[in-house]
């Protein structure tokens, strides 16, 4: 799906702080986008879409907070919506996906860190991400609890 | 579960009923030890009216309204049952008393339960920076409603009813020949007589008991604070998710309230949280819609009344209305922030258990016993049969529904007044990465334009009326139905207009009266005894009785008011040395004001003879009334108590 494409592009391209934050900005951005887009599409999965457009603006508001994002828009962080009709679960498999590079990307960025706010920031981005993952996945019915 | 009034009352009603059993003829060391339980129980229910904040009698509040008049009546003959039984306890105390009868143990166990029941009314209210009483929980303006109060008064009075033809019978079998002292038989004939008068003050109760509405609401106040948490567990079975909705409804209320008072510093008003509870409050609704629907379905193939029907599908288009304005909140709330300096790790009480609420309603509605917000365990909605299987499962499930639109109407109103605030504060702003490039603004956050905030403010106003809607709708519902949250409805309609406030809590167990407070190291003067008046002139009917009691006590508050006052302004104008007043001297130039201000009265009311006759001892000593502070004219009240003293 070419508006997911060319974020995930930028994410796995992104090998320092500076480059991660932004582009995680933007995926987050995207995924909170889609996620309302496609709220109304499927009764059953109007709590899914909520939860998931919630989680993605946790993770953008904490890397908001980053001392390293740059202050430039560079990046840009207009996601437009998918011109053609794209299956429910096509996006929701898309969203899980971004949500597991993300995940992964934003781990990664607090490891190499030099803060402890820059950390913080990327830690708490990351588990909105992994909550995001968990939440678009399709999944087993396990019987957790929760 | 909470305990409510009722299981206070309610047992309360049976062991008085219970000691009442036990007759007249009680021997002596058993009755000795009644009287003193009396007077305990007659206090604890005179604090019952004590907590009223009751308008002064004799003004035009006070006999414009019936409802405040019989309330005003029994108090002051309660009052008067409790002072009654005072000394005849304390003429008892060194005496040996059979704390072992049953009857004496009815009446303890029966104070006990008033007592706790009082308590739990209490823990609905705070004592405010001004030592005004102030409501701390959703309930406190339930309490003070007029159906509840008067609930309150008709418990009251039939209590007071077994207990004087109990007390009769007591004093009629006892007096001179059981062997109690005098004070004590005296005392107990006092008490059943003001017993007797409390029972039969409103003279409406003969005709008409207080509505049902308002004695279902009394029984069912709950203590005001929330019952303990109980997450969610595995595979709840429906009637399980329903008690659990209910208890988490309940949390989420105190919380909601509770926090309301702390937004406008807690760190926790921050946008995740009430992001958080729009969230949570739309999926909710969401929900119960569905829910709704179902139950709509199994009603007609249950075949319930039609009204029932028609209410059904009535509150679920009030939630479809509902829960997109609580979607809309959550949207604006994508891009509105309260920014970094409110970023953090807090949030709301209200968002750290809500998700409690979603949880449950999603299983209810939802045909997966696991149910949670998650793509994996999407199922199709419950079947309406599994959903209610009988028509009890389906008004618990309406009742459970109409605790869930609650919660969700009163947290999206406190938040509506919070997020209002936060805006009028400037404190909202938009990440700078989301505005167009040509914004050059240096900073991570820029604040929200103005009409952006009013535009966020304008969602909570609507949303805040369309859960009100769904609320109401339930409200009708959960009657029509007979479902157990129909106390929720009855509260809703009689918090509307309080006419009665409350007392701070005294947490006083001794046995004074609560009201008035004596005043600390003040003279008390007696005032008049206009009762014994009428009582030595054969009068006994009690609504006459009543008020000269109420006259008397009126009259003991002014002469307390203006003993303070004569000695506040003695010792500010007086010189140290005063020249001693002749015995006599203050009650005579008492009763010569009087004379002279009101002729009209004293030919009725005071006897012939010398004006020396009028020194009964009743002029409180320590405050004179000619000092030269005195205006002109001055009326000093305590003419009210020579009125009557010679006779």
């Amino acid at each position: 799906m070419p508006e997911i494409s060319s974020i995930t592009t930028r994410l796995r391209d992104a090998d320092s702080l500076p480059d991660t934050l932004p582009a995680a900005f933007d995926a987050f951005e995207a995924i909170r986008r889609l996620a309302r887009g496609y709220e109304d599409t499927v009764p059953a999965l109007f709590a899914a879409f909520m939860t998931t457009a919630d989680a993605a603006v946790d993770g953008r508001e904490a890397i908001t907070i980053a001392p390293s994002l740059p202050p430039d828009r560079c990046g840009g962080a207009g996601v437009s919506m998918p011109q053609a009709v794209v299956p429910v679960e096509e996006i929701a498999g898309a969203l899980a996906g971004l949500g597991e590079l993300l995940t992964d990307r934003l781990w990664r960025a607090a490891e190499l860190a030099a803060t402890a706010a820059d950390r913080a920031a990327c830690a708490e981005a990351a588990q909105a991400a992994g909550h995001i993952c968990q939440l678009m996945a399709r999944g087993d019915h396990d019987s957790r609890p929760r | 579960m909470t305990a409510v009034l009722g299981d206070f009352l309610r047992p309360a009603r049976a062991h008085i009923t219970a000691a009442a059993r036990s007759g007249g003829d009680l021997p002596l060391p058993a009755r000795r030890a009644v009287i003193t339980e009396l007077d305990r129980l007659v206090t604890t229910m005179t604090r019952y009216l004590d907590d009223l904040v009751l308008p002064a009698d004799f003004t035009p509040a006070s006999t414009a309204n019936a409802n405040l008049r019989a309330a005003l009546d029994t108090r002051l003959a309660l009052r008067r049952a409790a002072a009654s039984l005072h000394p005849a306890a304390a003429a008892l105390r060194e005496t040996a008393a059979d704390n072992t009868h049953p009857a004496a143990g009815h009446l303890s166990a029966a104070n006990s339960y008033l007592a706790a029941g009082r308590d739990l009314l209490q823990t609905h209210f705070t004592t405010g920076p001004a030592g005004q009483p102030a409501g701390s929980t959703w309930w406190a303006p339930v309490i003070t409603s007029p159906p509840v109060t008067a609930a309150l008064l008709a418990e009251l009075r039939a209590c007071s009813r077994q207990l004087a033809a109990w007390t009769a019978q007591l004093s009629r079998t006892g007096s001179l020949y059981a062997g109690l002292p005098a004070a004590a038989s005296q005392g107990l004939r006092a008490a059943s007589r003001w017993l007797r008068t409390a029972a039969s003050t409103n003279p409406a109760a003969h005709r008409l008991d207080p509505p049902a509405a308002g004695r279902r609401l009394l029984a069912g106040i709950p203590a005001g604070f929330p019952p303990p948490r109980q997450p969610p567990s595995n595979a709840e079975p429906v009637p399980e998710l329903c008690a659990g909705i209910t208890i988490t409804a309940e949390r989420l209320r105190h919380a909601a309230r509770t926090f309301a008072d702390q937004s406008s510093w807690s760190p926790a008003a921050n946008s995740k949280s009430w992001r958080r509870h729009a969230l949570a409050s739309a999926i909710t609704g969401h929900a119960s819609e569905l829910i709704l629907a179902s139950l709509a379905e199994r009603a007609r193939q249950l075949d319930l009344s039609p009204a029932i029907r028609a209410q059904l599908t009535s509150a679920a288009d009030a939630l479809s209305q509902a829960w997109p304005a609580c979607r809309a909140i959550a949207r604006h709330w994508d891009t509105i922030s309260t920014g970094a300096a409110h970023h953090g790790r807090d949030i709301s009480p209200v968002a750290a258990e809500i998700d409690d609420l979603v949880l449950r309603t999603g299983r209810l509605a939802y045909d997966n016993p696991h149910w949670a917000p998650d793509r994996a365990d999407a199922s199709p909605a419950r079947s309406p049969a599994d959903l209610a299987a009988t028509v009890s499962d389906l008004r618990a499930a309406v009742g459970a529904v109409h605790h869930a639109t609650d919660a969700i109407s009163r947290i999206t109103a406190c938040d509506t007044d919070a997020v209002r605030d936060a805006a009028d504060g400037h404190r909202l702003y938009l990440p700078t990465r989301l505005l167009p490039e040509h914004y050059d603004i240096p900073s991570r956050y820029a604040p929200a334009p103005p009409a952006l905030a009013a535009e966020l403010a304008g969602c909570y106003d609507t949303a805040a009326n369309a859960t009100r809607r769904a609320a109401a709708a339930l409200d009708t519902l959960a009657v029509t139905a007979g479902s157990p949250s129909s106390t929720l409805a009855l509260a809703r309609l009689s918090a509307g207009s309080p006419v009665t406030a409350r007392q701070p809590a005294d947490n006083d167990r001794t046995q004074a009266p609560a009201l008035p407070a004596p005043l600390p190291d003040v003279l008390q003067p007696q005032a008049g005894k206009v009762e014994d008046i009428l009582r030595s002139m054969d009068i006994t009917e009690p609504g006459v009785l009543l008020r000269a009691a109420a006259i008397d006590h009126a009259a003991h508050d002014v002469l307390a008011h203006a003993t303070v006052s004569s000695r506040n302004r003695d010792s500010i104008n007086l010189p140290p040395q005063r020249k001693p007043r002749a015995p006599g001297q203050a009650p005579r130039t008492a009763a010569k004001d009087v004379i002279n201000a009101d002729a009209d009265a004293r030919q009725h009311v005071l006897p012939a003879g010398p004006v020396s006759s009028l020194t009964a001892g009743h002029a409180p000593q320590r405050a004179p009334r000619n000092s030269p502070g005195h205006p002109p004219g001055y009326k000093p009240v305590v003419a009210i108590d020579h009125h009557r003293a010679p006779l």
